[in-house]
């Protein structure tokens, strides 16, 4: 798998940055154009909800433009991108109302396995990638993070680790421990 | 290899992150046990669904959102920063330049009057003049190389915290868990700053960690 650092972390992105804090606006949009679907995949994966999803990745731009300016290029543009959104989702846990529905990780295993609870584990059953989303959004976040960086974003370790400001050992054991839970709900729900 | 293969050589094993030693190992080790085996096919099969996932296309109006939002919002930074943002969207056609030119000088003017009259009102008759400042009492520069700016603070990174302007990196403080809304929201900036980080709020020294702050319940 291609390093994201070394792919993005080129001229272009600090030169997009550049005429951002010089006031030009065609460059938040270019920027825009190039993040908006990784970003709004980013924060799907995340949240597991199209609404909630939307409503985050507008977030996160509003973000972007506001601290643009103080990007320094110590990480790739892609990785800075990526730890705003992350952020602002992670401040959104925090706040009520949200918590209940984009994150309550610690359900028994038993509630994918029995399709016949709910709505939504009927469509656990029903379409492989409904099951798999459905499986994320049981994880607790620490470990979604590491496995949707790594298994859906392509990041590096290094990455994961810069971006969840953790020790690479930290991302092993997510990483590990998340796919694990995974591999246990999703055969547990067959 | 004594025992099992941990889920993380595993988990690492299909990254091929492992060095080669361990990777020999761990397939050595594979070769033996069936239930290793099993389970390494079980995470195989999670990361191939996982990749499966298809990107779903944002929706449409999304970028309209975004842009309509970044209109309405209020240039960020300080009054000042705010002023000039306004002034820079103002037209100003060349019939306008000369009244402009009046206007600034008496905005000028004005305040060298004020910045008389509040000195002259601090230095009346049987009041002392204030200490012209030291060094250690001017005013704080602009953030220099190695300082950032946020939530109107400036700190800088001492080890693996963040210290505010004025803080000793010796000085211990005070850790803190739980922020009021408002305290929360004015400080959310800090969020920017990986790492714990030491401030003064009303008169004491804290620790905080910015990405860890419990929510008002």
């Amino acid at each position: 798998m291609p390093s994201v650092e070394s792919a993005t972390l080129g001229s272009e992105d600090l030169d997009l940055v550049t005429r951002h804090r010089y006031g030009d606006e065609q460059a938040f949009e270019e920027l825009y154009g190039r993040y908006e679907p990784l970003v709004y995949n980013l924060a799907l994966r995340m949240t597991g909800d199209r609404d909630h999803a939307a409503d985050l990745a507008q977030e996160a731009f509003l973000r972007i433009h506001g601290n643009l300016a103080s990007y320094r290029g110590r990480s790739s543009l892609k990785t800075w991108v990526f730890q705003v959104a992350l952020n602002c989702f992670r401040s959104r846990l925090r706040r009520r109302g949200w918590r209940r529905r984009a994150v309550e990780p610690e359900e028994p295993l038993e509630r994918l396995a029995d399709a016949r609870r709910d709505p939504e584990s009927r469509l656990l059953a029903k379409d492989a990638g409904e099951r798999v989303q459905a499986a994320l959004a049981l994880l607790p976040v620490p470990f979604r993070e590491a496995v949707v960086l790594r298994d859906l974003q392509g990041l590096s370790y290094r990455e994961i680790a810069r971006i969840c400001k953790v020790r690479i050992g930290t991302v092993r054991s997510r990483l590990a421990r998340g796919r694990e839970r995974l591999r246990q709900l999703l055969e547990g729900a067959e | 290899m004594s025992g099992h293969a941990s889920v993380e050589q595993l988990s690492r094993y299909l990254d091929e992150e492992l060095a080669a030693r361990e990777r020999s190992a761990v397939e050595v080790h594979l070769g033996d046990c069936a239930s290793c085996r099993e389970r390494l096919v079980g995470l195989r099969r999670v990361v191939g669904e996982l990749e499966r996932l298809q990107e779903q296309a944002p929706p449409r109006q999304l970028g309209a959102l975004v842009r309509r939002r970044l209109q309405q919002k209020r240039p960020p930074g300080s009054l000042v920063a705010r002023l000039e943002e306004r002034v820079r969207r103002v037209p100003v056609t060349p019939p306008l330049l000369p009244l402009f030119g009046v206007l600034l000088a008496l905005a000028i003017a004005l305040y060298l009057l004020a910045l008389a009259a509040a000195r002259w009102e601090s230095s009346g008759p049987g009041q002392q003049r204030p200490a012209p400042p030291s060094a250690e009492t001017a005013p704080a520069e602009p953030p220099a190389a190695g300082w950032r700016r946020l939530a109107g603070r400036d700190f800088r990174r001492s080890g693996d915290v963040w210290l505010e302007r004025g803080v000793g990196p010796q000085e211990s403080a005070e850790r803190v868990e739980w922020l009021s809304p408002d305290l929360a929201a004015e400080l959310a900036e800090l969020s920017d700053l990986d790492g714990p980080v030491r401030l003064r709020l009303h008169g004491r020294l804290v620790e905080i960690d910015p990405d860890r702050l419990a929510p008002a319940r």
